[in-house]
């Protein structure tokens, strides 16, 4: 799935690392978020959303789910 | 966090009980290295040294884990990195895949293994009969342990 985490972490000036530990989650995880290999968990999702402060819809591309 | 520390403490004490246990072990089996099952020598010290290697494995495994847990104890930040790293999701995913496609592929070595061990030798063939017998019936338990759970 694609998302904007790489994007909205630039512009906050935040490492992978530091993302990570603040939302609960090794920095691999958020790699593979940022790549798109790994599908986040609602919870997960929400978390990070809410750390940007945007919506789950903002930070989470669901174009290819609601394709289905 | 209070509850994850508690929960470390307790894994501390049972894994420093668990390697007392392990060295009792170590010394019965080097006791009674005379008592392996077999009759051929070459056979009964390689059974002796698979013994001792696994226990002394778990030793290490263990002797390892009690100074990640003791480490983690000393400071927040080390506690915290602990509790990300024991339940981040896409670890604890990666492990669920491994142990259901593990599962399901040893169970097709093993069934494979067991056709034709039937060609070859009796004893084989009712080994791998009943590991693959108890494979088989641990997935339908866990399938439907899991399927009543969630």
């Amino acid at each position: 799935m694609k998302t904007r985490i790489q994007e909205l972490r630039k512009q906050h000036k935040l490492s992978q690392e530091e993302l990570a530990l603040a939302v609960g989650v090794t920095r691999q995880t958020i790699t593979s978020l940022e790549c798109g290999k790994y599908t986040a968990s609602l919870i997960l999702a929400y978390k990070i959303a809410k750390y940007f402060g945007l919506t789950i819809e903002e930070v989470f591309d669901f174009s290819e789910v609601e394709d289905l | 966090m209070e509850n994850f520390k508690n929960v470390l403490k307790k894994r501390l004490s049972l894994m420093v009980g668990f390697n007392v246990l392990v060295t009792v072990f170590i010394v019965l089996t080097g006791a009674y290295s005379n008592m392996t099952a077999s009759s051929n020598e070459n056979m009964a010290d390689m059974i002796h040294g698979f013994q001792v290697g696994i226990f002394i494995g778990l030793q290490i495994i263990m002797l390892m884990q009690i100074t990640k847990y003791r480490k983690a104890l000393k400071t927040e930040d080390m506690l915290k990195k602990l509790y990300i790293e024991e339940n981040d999701e896409r670890t604890k995913l990666i492990e669920d895949k491994i142990g259901g496609v593990g599962l399901n592929f040893s169970l097709g070595v093993i069934a494979t293994a067991t056709v034709v061990s039937g060609f070859f030798h009796q004893l084989v063939f009712i080994t791998l009969f009943g590991v693959l017998v108890f494979i088989a019936f641990l997935k339908g338990f866990l399938k439907i342990y899991y399927r009543n759970k969630f």
